[in-house]
């Protein structure tokens, strides 16, 4: 019990002083554009900075399971075999007490991604080099975004490379009132009170949307090919939802305006009060859920 | 002098066929007044009326007819104008205000439409504009446009989108596209599936 005791102690210790580091960058006009697959946690605020804080441990290797693969020649070389032939693990107890040397070694604030201001925009992006890229991530880190700020969000590192991006843990968006638009391949997504205009768009990524303080007040697109979309919603919404799934659910007292079923796609328009805000929902082959607050 | 005698000396007062000459001066005073003078100016009258009534509704159909031309000009200024905007939501808003409310077939929206299919950043913005290109399925501009766009489009979520759209057209022309999706070591393992499936169709 007594080592248990001090093994968390421990841990909290280790926590309190590898992570929470700050960083603050002036920024209160123009689109904040993120292009990484890391673990994210954004939320809105009032404020005129963009403040990241990395909630991962920093310089014992934050990435101690980060698998990169080279880029795969040819699709025949994606199979298991070749695919592990790639894996690189860090060993996290060999570099214990040591800095990586040179311009890319990691940061003494934890932040392992590039972050680059220009004119309008600030940038957010994985530094992998070009013929890599990161597959499996635990660093995770908490953003706040001043509400006066567009969010382009990209959960790959926005190059023309098709690869597959994806990391495990939902990355959040919260208390947000500014455009946003996110594009995943396959990381799951969640939004908490973000008052859109929304546009959402993910090949697996499951999609879930809550309206805690308040209703949707400005469009909202989600587009997904086979990840579900889950949304809550109040009964005082005033809604006109254009819903496209493999099959559709909802405790919501809606107005059926149309309804059709074609080929076990089911299509339907629904209505809450006047119709005011329009929500287009389309998740080909996932299921759409629509829940009652 | 009593009622008997004052009706055997008025005997033809009383007689229903004859009119008396009183009567029929003032009959002809009558007629003149209703059917000769004043007829020309009633009838002057009706025909004032008439032109003013024929003018006016010429008035109101021209400012109704103005105002709506105004109002679908100024819908499809507005709609062209959303279309080019920098804001994802505000093209977005303007593609689904077209395929939900507007629903014509306008050669100037649907060149905007084709121009956002084949260079916008947006994968939202695409798929809506597929879908409302989709309104006009036997438009030969507009297949051919589909097929041009999946030839080069990178965006795996597009790319299936449309080969699905392709498929349900059954645009046999789309083969040649689809094989070089198939081929190509960039597609993605999910977008050659529904290609395979794709072609599967058109044989």
């Amino acid at each position: 019990m007594k080592h248990i005791f001090i093994s968390l102690l421990s841990f909290f210790f280790i926590a309190q002083t590898s992570s929470a580091q700050e960083t603050k960058i002036p920024f209160s006009k123009g689109i904040l554009k993120i292009c990484s697959s890391k673990n994210f946690k954004i939320s809105g605020y009032n404020g005129k900075e963009v403040i990241i804080k990395s909630l991962h441990k920093k310089n014992i290797s934050s990435r101690n399971f980060v698998l990169e693969f080279e880029k795969a020649r040819t699709r025949d070389s994606m199979n298991t075999k070749n695919l592990f032939g790639f894996i690189r693990s860090n060993n996290a107890s060999r570099k214990k007490g040591l800095k990586k040397l040179g311009k890319n070694s990691p940061q003494e604030n934890g932040i392992y991604f590039d972050i680059i201001e220009k004119e309008g925009e600030l940038l957010l992006q994985d530094k992998t080099g070009k013929d890599w890229f990161v597959m499996v991530s635990d660093e995770s880190y908490e953003i706040k975004v001043p509400n006066t700020v567009s969010l382009n969000w990209n959960t790959s590192k926005c190059s023309k490379n098709k690869n597959v991006f994806y990391n495990s843990k939902t990355s959040s968006l919260s208390n947000f009132s500014e455009e946003v638009t996110i594009t995943s391949t396959l990381n799951n997504l969640l939004l908490q009170d973000v008052s859109g205009p929304v546009s959402i768009n993910s090949i697996g990524g499951n999609v879930t949307v809550e309206f805690d303080k308040k209703t949707p007040s400005q469009l909202y697109s989600i587009y997904t090919n086979n990840g579900f979309i889950d949304i809550t919603l109040p009964s005082t919404s005033n809604l006109i939802v254009d819903a496209k799934g493999n099959s559709i659910f909802s405790n919501l007292d809606f107005n059926i305006l149309s309804e059709e079923e074609n080929s076990g796609v089911q299509e339907m328009k629904l209505q809450l009060k006047s119709g005011k805000v329009k929500m287009k929902l389309n998740a080909s082959l996932g299921d759409i859920y629509l829940r009652k607050k | 002098m009593k009622l008997e005698e004052y009706i055997q000396k008025n005997k033809h007062d009383f007689d229903d066929e004859k009119m008396s000459e009183k009567s029929t001066v003032s009959f002809e005073n009558r007629l003149l007044k209703e059917f000769h003078t004043p007829e020309k100016g009633k009838l002057y009258y009706i025909k004032t009326f008439s032109m003013a009534a024929s003018i006016a509704i010429l008035i109101c159909v021209g400012i109704w007819s103005y105002i709506e031309h105004s109002r679908a000009t100024q819908e499809k200024q507005k709609l062209l104008v959303n279309l080019e905007d920098e804001s994802v939501g505000t093209r977005l808003e303007g593609i689904y205000h077209f395929s939900d409310t507007y629903l014509k077939e306008d050669v100037q929206i649907i060149n905007s439409l084709l121009k956002i299919l084949h260079e916008d950043s947006n994968n939202n913005v695409k798929i809506a504009t597929i879908d409302a290109l989709m309104l006009f399925p036997s438009n030969e501009k507009i297949r051919r446009n589909l097929i041009e766009a999946l030839g080069k489009e990178k965006e795996p979520l597009v790319q299936i989108k449309l080969i699905n759209v392709l498929s349900t057209l059954r645009e046999k022309r789309a083969q040649k596209p689809l094989k070089e999706l198939i081929k190509s070591e960039e597609t993605l393992p999910i977008v050659v599936n529904n290609a395979t499936l794709a072609m599967n169709k058109f044989k």
